[in-house]
C-alpha cells in the first residue's frame, strides 16, 4: 500500500448520537442534495488533517464536541487523530476510535514546525515519506519545508477549486507564489525536491552588501594613508632609497660577522693562554716547594754527617779510655765490672762509620734530583714568561680589534633600523595597492543577478509532457470527447483541449478537467513509483450532471452540455474504481451515481428531507 | 742496651751531656736541666736574643722525632758517663745532681771534629747564659720559648726513645 487511507470521520458529543461517515479502501461516494453537509465533510477533513484552524461555522456542529479521523497508515498502523471541534491542538491514539479513549494519546501540534516531530504535518509526510523535502520558492532559492498545508491542494480539491479558471498548480492565485507551486508540482512530479539548492542573497541585499564592503576597504585605505602620514615619501624614489641602500650596505653584514669572528677568536686565544700559563706557575709552585725539601733534606744530610763524625771521633776516644785502668778503683780493664759500656761504645762507633757511607750516597742522588727539578724549573719560569708575553700581546691586538667592531656593528644598526623604516613605507604602498585592486574588484562585482544563476523553474519539459500523456489517458479511459487532443500546456499550467485552455470553458467542463488533472497526478506517481498522499478527495467533479433548475450554478453551458449527453460519468467512476487499491477516491457529488457503478463503490446518500433516509453528515437540531 | 741507630743513641746523648756539664763546670746540674739543655745544644735558635748561635741542627717541620730525646735517654747517657768516669753523680738533699768528674776536660779536649767544635762553642754560650741562673727562671724560660714540647719531655715512654 502506498499513501494513507481515511477510515471514517466521526463526530461526538454529548447527549447525542455519534455522526459521521466510513471509508472504503477504493472509492466512496458522497451524494446528496444542497445544503446537507457534503462540503463541509471535506472542510473537515482539512480540519483533521490539519490544514484549517477551524471548522465552518454551521449550526448543526454546536451540539458536537470532539471529531475523530481514523487513518491507516502505510504500514498498515491504524492511529485515530483526535481534536476538538474547537480547534487547537490533536491527539494520536494508536488504533481506531470513534468516541474517547481509555488511554491518553500523544499531544501532536496544528501547525508544522520544520525543526519538530510532534506535529500532525510530520506524521503525514512522514507516512508518505517526504518528511524533511523542501521546495525553492524564489529566484534567490529561498526555501519552504514541504508541510501538509503545502500539498493539501494535491489531495483535497474544493467545489471552488475544481471549477475555478486558475490553473490547478497555481492554487493559491497569487503570482507571488507561482515560483513555489512549480516547484511543488515538479517535487510531485519527479520525487526529487530542492534540499541541495543553495540559497542566494536578493539583489537589494547584495547592494548593501556590496556598499558595507566598499566602505570597509575604504576605511582600510584611510588608516594606511594615516600611517604614511601628510606628505608621503614617493613611492618610486622610496624604492630607489631601499636599492641604493642595499648596494651601499651589501657586504656590511658580512663584514661584520668577519669583525665579530676574529674579536671572539682572539678572546678564546686568551682566555686558553691565560688557563694554560695558571697551570705552568702551579706546576713551578709545586716544583719550587719539592726543591725547597729536598734542599732541607740536604742540609739534613749534611748536619747528620758532621754528627756522625763527631760521634766516630767520641766513641774513639772512650773506646781508646776504655783500655786503661778504671780511674775510680784502679782495677786493669779486664776486671772492670762496667765492661759492657765499652761494648756498646765500640758497637755504636762502628754503626756510625755505616751510616756517614749510606748518607753520602744518598746526598749524591739528591744533589743530582735537585739539579734536575732545579733545571725544570728554570724551564718553566721561562714558558711562563713567554705566555705572559703572548698574553699581552693578545690583549693589544683585541683592544686594536675592538673599535672596528664597534664601528662596523654601529653602522649595521643604522643600516637596518633604516632599511625597516625604508621597507615599511614600502609594506603600506603594497597593502595600499592591494586594498585599491580589492575596491576595483568589488565595485565591479554585478548586484543584479546574472542570467545563468537563477534556477530553473517547475518541471522540465520532458516531464510535463510525459505527465500530459497521463492526463491523456486518464481523460481517455473517462471517455472524454476530444481526449486524444489534450495536452498539458507549460506556460499556463493547464490542461488544453484542441489548443483550448481549461480555462476558456464552461464551469462543468473546467471541473472534469481539474479532477482528471488531479486525478492524473495521483496516476503518475504510481506508475513512476513517487511517494503520493495516498487519497484524494473530489468535491462536485461532475458538475455538468447538474439540475439547472435546482443548482445554484444555473444553466449549462454549450459544451456542458455536449459533455452531459455522454457518458463520461459511468466510465468516470469506474476508472476511479479501478484505481481501488493503489488510492483511496472520496468523490462528493450533488447528482446521482450511474446505476452501473453501484456495485464499485460505497455510496453514502444524504437525502435532504426529512424522514426519507439520512438528512445529512450532522443530525438536524429539532 | 745497645743502640739501633747512632744518633741520639746513649754514646751521641753522653757526650752531648758531657760537654755541657764540661761547659757549666763547676755548677751541678739536675736531670730535668739536662734535658732541656740536650734539645737547647742543638736548636739554639728556638731562644730569642742577639748573640744567639744559630740552631746546630736543620729546623724540619717534623723534628719532634729529634725532640723526643727524653729524660730517660738522658739519664742512660748520664749513668753510662759516671761508669766512664767522666760524669760524677751527687745524690744530695736536693735530689739526685750531675757534674763534670776531673777526667772530663782532657776527654772534651780531643773532640776536634767541626760538629764537635760546634757543640762546644754552643755549650759555652749556654753557660755563659744559664750558668748563673736557678732552675726556676729556666724553666721559665723554656716554657714560654718551647712549652709546648714540655709533655714530650717529660713522658718516659715513646717509641723513639726506646733505646734501652
Amino acid at each position: 500500500m502506498n499513501g494513507i487511507r481515511l477510515r471514517h470521520l466521526v463526530f461526538t458529543g454529548p447527549g447525542i448520537e455519534p455522526a459521521g461517515l466510513g471509508f472504503d479502501e477504493g472509492l466512496s461516494i458522497i451524494y446528496g442534495a444542497s445544503n446537507t453537509g457534503k462540503s463541509f465533510a471535506s472542510k473537515a477533513i482539512l480540519f483533521m488533517l490539519g490544514v484549517s484552524k477551524s471548522l465552518p461555522e454551521i449550526e448543526e456542529i454546536a451540539a458536537y464536541e470532539s471529531v475523530w479521523l481514523g487513518l491507516t497508515l502505510p504500514d498498515n498502523r491504524d492511529v485515530t487523530l483526535y481534536r476538538a471541534t474547537q480547534g487547537g491542538q490533536f491527539k494520536l491514539y494508536e488504533g481506531l476510535y470513534k468516541k474517547a479513549a481509555v488511554k491518553d494519546g500523544l499531544v501532536l501540534r496544528q501547525k508544522h514546525d520544520s525543526k519538530r516531530t510532534d506535529t500532525v504535518s510530520h506524521l503525514l509526510l512522514n507516512a508518505m515519506g517526504v518528511a524533511g523535502k523542501a521546495v525553492v520558492r524564489d529566484g534567490n532559492c529561498k526555501k519552504d519545508a514541504l508541510s501538509i498545508y503545502l500539498l493539501s491542494p494535491y489531495v483535497v480539491v474544493s467545489e471552488q477549486d475544481i471549477i475555478a479558471e486558475k490553473s490547478p498548480v497555481f492554487t493559491s492565485g497569487s503570482p507571488s507564489q507561482r515560483t513555489f507551486e512549480q516547484n511543488l508540482f515538479k517535487f510531485l512530479l519527479t520525487g526529487v525536491d530542492d534540499v541541495a539548492a543553495v540559497t542566494v542573497p536578493k539583489p537589494s541585499e547584495r547592494k548593501v552588501a556590496k556598499a558595507a564592503k566598499i566602505e570597509l576597504v575604504d576605511e582600510l585605505i584611510a588608516q594606511i594613508d594615516a600611517e604614511l602620514g601628510e606628505n608621503p615619501p614617493d613611492e618610486r624614489e622610496t624604492e630607489e632609497q631601499l636599492r641604493r641602500l642595499e648596494q651601499s650596505a651589501s657586504d656590511l653584514a658580512s663584514r661584520l660577522k668577519d669583525a665579530q669572528a676574529k674579536l671572539d677568536a682572539l678572546a678564546g686565544e686568551r682566555r686558553k693562554t691565560i688557563e694554560r700559563r695558571r697551570e705552568l706557575l702551579e706546576r713551578a709552585g709545586e716544583l719550587d716547594l719539592t726543591i725547597e725539601r729536598f734542599s732541607k733534606l740536604q742540609a739534613v744530610y749534611s748536619s747528620d754527617l758532621q754528627r756522625l763524625q763527631s760521634i766516630e771521633e767520641g766513641g774513639f776516644v772512650l773506646v781508646a779510655m776504655t783500655d786503661m785502668d778504671c780511674p775510680v778503683c784502679g782495677a786493669p780493664s779486664d776486671a772492670q765490672k762496667h765492661n759492657h759500656a765499652a761494648e756498646e761504645i765500640a758497637m755504636a762507633h762502628k754503626a756510625a762509620a755505616a751510616e756517614a757511607r749510606k748518607i753520602e750516597r744518598e746526598q749524591r742522588e739528591l744533589t743530582q734530583t735537585i739539579a734536575s727539578l732545579e733545571a725544570e724549573a728554570v724551564g718553566l719560569r721561562r714558558t711562563v714568561d713567554s705566555e705572559k708575553k703572548e698574553i699581552d700581546r693578545l690583549d693589544g691586538e683585541i683592544e686594536k680589534a675592538r673599535p672596528h667592531e664597534t664601528s662596523l656593528r654601529e653602522s649595521y644598526e643604522v643600516y637596518v633600523s633604516k632599511r625597516s623604516g625604508i621597507v615599511r613605507v614600502l609594506d603600506l604602498y603594497k597593502r595600499r595597492s592591494n586594498l585599491s585592486t580589492r575596491r576595483a574588484e568589488i565595485g565591479a562585482e554585478p548586484t543584479r543577478r546574472s542570467k545563468g544563476d537563477a534556477p530553473s523553474v517547475g518541471p522540465d519539459s520532458t516531464t510535463l509532457f510525459r505527465f500530459g500523456e497521463t492526463v491523456k489517458s486518464v481523460l481517455t479511459e473517462w471517455r472524454f470527447p476530444d481526449a486524444d487532443k489534450v495536452q498539458f500546456d507549460t506556460e499556463a499550467m493547464d490542461i488544453t483541449v484542441a489548443g483550448k485552455l481549461r480555462a476558456a470553458n464552461g464551469k462543468g467542463v473546467r471541473a472534469i478537467l481539474h479532477a482528471a488533472f488531479n486525478v492524473a497526478v495521483v496516476v503518475f506517481c504510481i506508475e513512476n513509483d513517487l511517494p503520493h498522499p495516498g487519497f484524494l478527495v473530489l468535491d462536485t467533479p461532475l458538475l455538468t450532471y447538474r439540475e439547472p433548475m435546482t443548482s445554484r450554478y444555473g444553466e449549462l453551458s454549450d459544451d456542458e452540455k455536449v459533455l452531459k449527453k455522454t457518458g463520461l460519468a459511468e466510465h468516470f467512476y469506474k476508472h476511479l474504481a479501478s484505481l481501488k487499491d493503489k488510492v483511496q477516491i472520496i468523490v462528493i457529488e450533488n447528482s446521482d451515481p450511474p446505476v452501473a457503478i453501484r456495485d464499485v463503490a460505497r455510496i453514502e446518500t444524504f437525502s435532504g428531507l426529512e424522514g426519507n433516509g439520512r438528512f445529512g453528515l450532522l443530525a438536524r437540531r429539532m | 742496651m745497645l743502640d739501633k741507630h747512632p744518633f741520639n743513641s746513649t754514646l751521641e746523648t753522653g757526650i752531648r751531656a758531657l760537654v755541657v756539664l764540661e761547659a757549666f763546670y763547676p755548677r751541678h746540674c739536675d736531670l730535668m736541666e739536662m734535658t732541656w739543655f740536650d734539645h737547647l745544644i742543638v736548636h739554639t735558635g728556638d731562644i730569642d736574643g742577639q748573640d744567639v748561635p744559630e740552631s746546630l741542627h736543620p729546623d724540619l717541620p717534623n723534628r719532634t722525632g729529634e725532640l723526643l730525646v727524653r729524660r730517660q735517654l738522658v739519664e742512660r747517657s748520664l749513668r753510662m758517663m759516671q761508669q766512664m768516669h767522666l760524669v760524677d753523680v751527687f745524690e744530695t738533699e736536693a735530689g739526685i745532681e750531675f757534674c763534670a768528674s776531673e777526667e772530663a776536660p782532657s776527654y772534651v779536649e780531643l773532640l776536634q771534629t767541626p760538629y764537635s767544635l760546634a757543640l762546644k762553642e754552643r755549650a759555652r754560650w749556654m753557660a755563659g747564659r744559664f750558668a748563673q741562673q736557678e732552675s726556676v727562671e729556666i724553666r721559665e724560660l723554656i716554657e714560654s720559648r718551647i712549652g709546648r714540647w714540655t709533655t714530650e719531655f717529660t713522658t718516659d715512654d715513646t717509641s723513639s726513645g726506646r733505646s734501652a
